[in-house]
């Protein structure tokens, strides 16, 4: 089986890169920089600043070390001073190890103490090499918070959004969506924290009531990290496709003692133009119904990606691989809503050559089926993508990403290219 | 209670925080070092008893693998380790108290544990004791003391984390009369030189006597050279054998032996230290002459204290290394299908690495039937975990699976993770190569450890070479690719049509194209052919293209695949020299189109100036013949930097690194129209850039980078999206 999929060491890296006004600095050697370096600027674009010499050579993100073999036996954290001794951009710079240097015990917090750099830093203890994404993501995001946020006067009608990963397809997009029905509520968005979020609006995330998640599997330790400071978490349903979107916004509501019309109607006005175009698409013979597919993707999104595919459209799943991270709980869920459409068996078809008319997946996988006949379309819903610059979002979430996901499958139906 | 004075000695330069702790201490942090036997576990046991006995809550942590500092405290028994918690629990279910043991006179106790000797990372597991510790809230415990009992000496950075500013606010050296306790003492004290924030936190020594003669005369020598005082000298007593027979402390049952009131010393001491920690005392380590003086108990004379200096590297653009021997290996060998290769290290490495080789796939596949990188590389996928206990039973257990499925030839590479913690790749392959019946290959390169890409993939060429079967019967009208001449993606076919229609016109046919997309039969077979020609002349790769040829009996050409016009016809000429074949119809005939396409494209560049900025390991004859066909001038030619792997330390270190810094200034006094660079870091200057990549081979290649770089000029100075907004 494919299994392209970032680890958590990336995706710590990609998180401290989330936040405006911070710097990821990479404790480790020039390789692992590249690919870090390179995807930063492409998935989280900021004004482009070239700095010349050590650490940087030009590279405009993510500064490196550049540890060599030794580095490996000495130890190298006055490289970690004397490059944060070069950053006087930033209010934040957040220090990520190498899976190799996190053994040699560098005392980085030491090496921050010893530099001029008078912003906040925070160290990552631990590479999070192979671990899932979203643990690296969560775990490095909740660090962030725990060193920059402190208790604070809570105030009524303020959130915070979380577990929106800029690792995930159509972050911005996203974000603004579902900030767009906090407002129509008359609640107030401090901060998406480790969804793009400034290091001010982070601070001021310690005044909010309380958060609301997005995805989450990147939200838990986060979540702990503000109950530490008073600010409880509200764990709601994943906005994929409509139906969720609409209970994420009662959820918030409720939550909030807010009135949830408002919003509910902007939501209305996407899902009427995707109602509209099915009902003109279904008079000329386009239906997505009894369409197969297969799902494989590194996120919780996947049952609610296929109850909404199922209950919408009448798509039916053919395989999904299953994530080592998923708990019992999540498994079990997953077996419950097979057998309720009598598709047991979904879990054991093989991925790689079940033929499915949709592939829903990361984005290389998705092309990579696609060309190899598994798959009539793929749809790349994750990183790797093919699709490294992205001018036009792909979301996912929210209404947004229901209609992208729809223009996708339609787009395939359209085409003739199954039935 | 600390003195006001004192508090003023210490205001300058330290934060707020620290400054409040001086003066309202709320818990003290002690690690109690000292060389490995000497008895630290006891003496820290007996501390923490006797401060829980007066009434503080104290918290014991044992940070050696063998794992007996607490056995005291819980009647003699063994805890459960942290480390075989971590290996045994998953990550959601891990709680504190699991760890966490109540001992005598309600001492606290954990235990961090460690790999089996030989094996894995014990530094790295104390690293993850206290991540561990620190994820579930040990902060939040409200404790007078917390004791760090730590193995022996500083042997690397997982064994000083204790050192720490955020751990030890005070360090205790045991020592005894041996000269070989000091020794580790003093590199103890070095090791707190490395931490240095400006705090004192050097406790003392406290002296373990073996009853050697003069011992206390012998310490007291040293401790002068290193400015600490003795805060105990614990006698030889059996009575510290008979309570550990019965699983207690001495302090518990021994409580009117000279014994006690030694160790009671300490702990007055460490009390007191609590009142005022300005009390402690900076590190000042000997240097070796001193050293030597202390160990034939020569008195020292004041100011002994070494001039310590840590080894320094220094990044700069000719040191530092942009790449990866892992991944240079890597990439040599995923162009071959039918052998399986294995990335022994975390999931980063092997996706990073396939990542651009699939994108690469999915763009176009040269080879056919849409093959995954994945479907020939797997990855151990080293964790926390394998790196305290070893990731050998995880590579093993994948090339017992690879070899079950029927992999002929399975390639081991070593990332960076298991290079340190010493996992030995070469003894297990050669050991399951003759087990399995399958060639299983080590590439120790360990990630960086060997150095940059070229080196690993020099190494991955040498074992490639083992591959080539001899074969005696040469075909003239055969020719190996060394490289691979074709396009990325397929609307560039056009490009490879060319070679091909080269090769043809040659009457040559291609026997194995390597580095390119080739079979496992195809590296076998390359010794059929009776000529080789390199895609491209580079430096980098002539010693491991030479050797390839040689192992293959294959005569190199001289020439590498033409990019120029002069160079077809001198290819053309040579291949006509070997094969005794009159080509001379070929050459006029691809002559004329040439000219015939030159003269189109010139009317747009006569009389353009460039300044061009290349790496010096690539040569490019090819340029200033083009340059000159289409009237450019070229005003001036820079060599980039580039780094010591490549060129060798000497030769990098010694030149001047010229920078983009230089190329504005080369702007300004030579006024080019363009700037040909091979480095994209230099499309940022502000100014008319070009990137020099390299005509693909073959007529048709040229043509087309002719044309793309007469349009370079036509275009303005910067493209409206480089304006402000």
């Amino acid at each position: 089986m494919r299994n392209l999929m970032m680890d958590g060491f990336l995706s710590a890296i990609m998180a401290a890169e989330s936040f405006e006004g911070s710097r990821a600095i990479l404790h480790g050697p020039g390789g692992c920089s590249d690919y870090s370096t390179r995807i930063s600027s492409m998935i989280v674009p900021r004004d482009h600043k070239v700095i010349k010499g050590p650490y940087f050579f030009n590279n405009p993100r993510v500064p490196c070390t550049f540890v060599d073999e030794e580095d490996y036996v000495n130890g190298a954290d006055y490289k970690v001073t004397e490059l944060l001794n070069r950053i006087d951009d930033a209010e934040l710079c957040v220090i990520v190890q190498s899976p190799g240097m996190s053994l040699i015990g560098d005392d980085l917090n030491g090496a921050a103490y010893r530099s001029s750099f008078r912003g906040k830093t925070v160290v990552i203890g631990n590479s999070h090499m192979s671990e899932p994404a979203h643990m690296g993501y969560d775990i490095t995001v909740s660090e962030i918070v725990k060193g920059c946020c402190s208790e604070t006067e809570r105030k009524k009608g303020k959130v915070n959004l979380i577990g929106i990963p800029v690792i995930m397809h159509g972050w911005e997009t996203t974000a603004e969506e579902l900030e767009s029905y906090l407002n129509a509520m008359s609640l107030e968005l401090c901060a998406v924290v480790g969804g793009g979020c400034s290091v001010d609006q982070l601070k001021d995330s310690s005044s909010a009531e309380f958060n609301i998640t997005v995805l989450p599997e990147f939200s838990r330790a986060t979540a702990d990290a503000y109950s530490s400071i008073g600010i409880p978490t509200l764990f709601t349903d994943i906005p994929v496709g409509f139906e969720n979107t609409r209970k994420w916004i009662n959820s918030v509501a409720e939550r909030a003692g807010a009135d949830p019309s408002p919003a509910l109607d902007l939501l209305r006005k996407s899902e009427l133009r995707a109602k509209r175009l099915l009902e003109g698409s279904s008079f000329k013979g386009f239906s997505a119904r009894c369409a197969t597919y297969s799902v494989n993707v590194d996120s919780e999104l996947v049952i609610p990606l296929m109850e909404w595919l199922y209950r919408y459209l009448f798509m039916f799943p053919e395989s999904v691989v299953i994530r080592d991270w998923w708990s019992d709980g999540y498994r079990a869920k997953l077996t419950e809503f097979l057998e309720s459409i009598n598709r047991h068996e979904v879990i054991t078809n093989d991925i790689d050559t079940t033929r499915v008319d949709v592939m829903f997946s990361d984005g290389i996988s998705a092309e990579f089926m696609q060309k190899k006949g598994v798959c009539s379309a793929g749809i790349d819903m994750w990183m790797p993508s093919m699709h490294s610059l992205q001018f036009v979002e792909k979301p996912i979430l929210g209404a947004k990403g229901a209609l992208r996901l729809l223009d996708d499958i339609f787009y395939l139906i359209q085409r003739g290219m199954y039935h | 209670m600390v003195k006001m004075s004192n508090i003023v000695r210490f205001i300058n330069g330290f934060e707020k925080d620290y400054i409040d702790w001086i003066i309202y201490p709320t818990m003290l942090q002690v690690a109690i070092y000292g060389k490995g036997g000497i008895g630290k576990s006891t003496i820290s046991a007996n501390i923490s008893y006797e401060l829980a006995r007066r009434g503080n809550s104290v918290l014991q942590i044992g940070c050696d693998p063998k794992h007996d500092s607490t056995r005291l405290l819980l009647e003699g028994k063994t805890q459960r380790t942290v480390l075989e918690y971590l290996r045994s629990v998953p990550k959601e279910n891990r709680k504190l108290e699991d760890v966490l043991y109540k001992g005598s006179a309600g001492v606290n106790c954990i235990e961090a544990g460690g790999p089996e000797p030989g094996v894995g990372c014990a530094g790295r597991g104390i690293l993850s004791m206290f991540d561990f510790l620190d994820r579930n809230g040990i902060g939040e415990e409200n404790y007078d003391y917390k004791l760090y009992d730590v193995l022996g000496d500083v042997v690397c950075g997982g064994f000083a984390v204790p050192l720490r500013k955020k751990y030890a606010d005070a360090v205790y050296i045991v020592t005894s009369g041996e000269f070989m306790s000091m020794y580790a003492a003093n590199n103890i004290l070095k090791g707190l030189l490395n931490y240095n924030d400006g705090r004192p936190r050097v406790g003392g020594l406290i002296l373990n006597s073996r009853g050697m003669k003069g011992e206390y005369e012998y310490v007291k020598n040293f401790a002068d050279g290193v400015g600490l005082p003795i805060i105990a000298v614990i006698p030889r007593d059996p009575l510290f054998s008979q309570a550990e027979s019965q699983g207690k402390t001495l302090s518990e049952l021994y409580r009117d032996s000279d014994a006690f009131r030694e160790l009671s010393k300490v702990v007055d001491d460490i009390e007191l230290t609590k009142q005022d920690v300005t009390r402690l005392f900076f590190p000042k380590p000997l240097d070796e002459n001193s050293m030597d003086l202390v160990a034939k108990g020569i008195p020292l004379k004041e100011s002994t204290a070494m001039n310590y200096q840590r080894i320094r590297n220094k990044v700069d653009a000719c040191r530092s290394l942009h790449s990866c021997a892992g991944a240079g290996a890597v990439y040599y060998l995923t162009w071959i299908r039918g052998i399986h290769i294995i990335i022994h290290g975390p999931t980063s490495c092997a996706y990073m690495m396939c990542y651009l080789g699939d994108s690469r796939t999915v763009e176009r596949d040269i080879y056919g039937g849409m093959e995954s990188e994945w479907d020939y590389v797997s990855c151990t996928n080293l964790d926390d975990s394998s790196s305290v206990f070893g990731g050998t039973e995880k590579l093993e257990s994948l090339i017992r699976e690879r070899a079950s499925k029927g992999d002929e030839v399975i390639f081991v590479i070593s990332m960076c993770v298991p290079g340190i913690i010493g996992d030995n790749i070469t003894d297990l392959c050669s050991r399951l190569s003759k087990e399995l019946n399958v060639r299983v290959v080590a590439l120790p390169v360990d990630g960086i450890g060997v150095g940059g890409a070229t080196t690993g993939r020099d190494m991955a060429v040498e074992e490639i070479i083992k591959l080539i079967e001899p074969c005696d019967a040469k075909d003239s009208g055969l020719i190996n690719i060394l490289g691979d001449y074709r396009s990325r993606w397929e609307y560039l076919k056009f490009l490879d049509e060319s070679v091909e229609e080269l090769l043809s016109m040659a009457g040559l046919k291609v026997n194995t194209v390597y580095p390119g997309k080739c079979t496992l039969n195809d590296i076998r077979n390359m010794g059929k052919a009776k000529i080789a020609v390199r895609a491209q002349d580079d430096i980098t790769f002539a010693e491991s293209e030479r050797k390839m040829c040689e192992a293959s009996g294959v005569m190199m050409m001289s020439e590498p695949l033409p990019r120029s016009m002069s160079s077809i016809e001198r290819w053309l000429d040579e291949v006509s020299e070997i094969n005794s074949k009159d080509l001379s119809d070929v050459k006029a005939e691809i002559r004329r189109r040439y000219e015939s396409e030159m003269l189109k494209i010139r009317k747009k560049t006569e009389g353009k100036r460039v300044l061009i900025i290349t790496n010096p390991s690539v040569k490019r004859p090819w340029m200033y013949e083009l340059l000159e066909d289409l009237g450019i001038e070229v005003l001036k030619h820079r060599k980039s930097t580039i780094n010591r792997w490549i060129l060798g330390t000497a030769e990098s270190e010694n030149s001047k690194p010229y920078t983009s810094d230089d190329t504005l200034e080369d702007i300004d006094g030579l006024n080019p129209d363009l700037v040909l660079t091979d480095s994209q870091s230099d499309l940022y200057i502000q100014f008319r850039v070009g990137v020099i990549s390299q005509p693909s081979a073959g007529l048709n290649g040229i043509i087309d980078y002719a044309k793309r770089l007469s349009m370079l000029f036509e275009t303005p100075v910067l493209e409206i999206w480089r304006q402000p907004l």
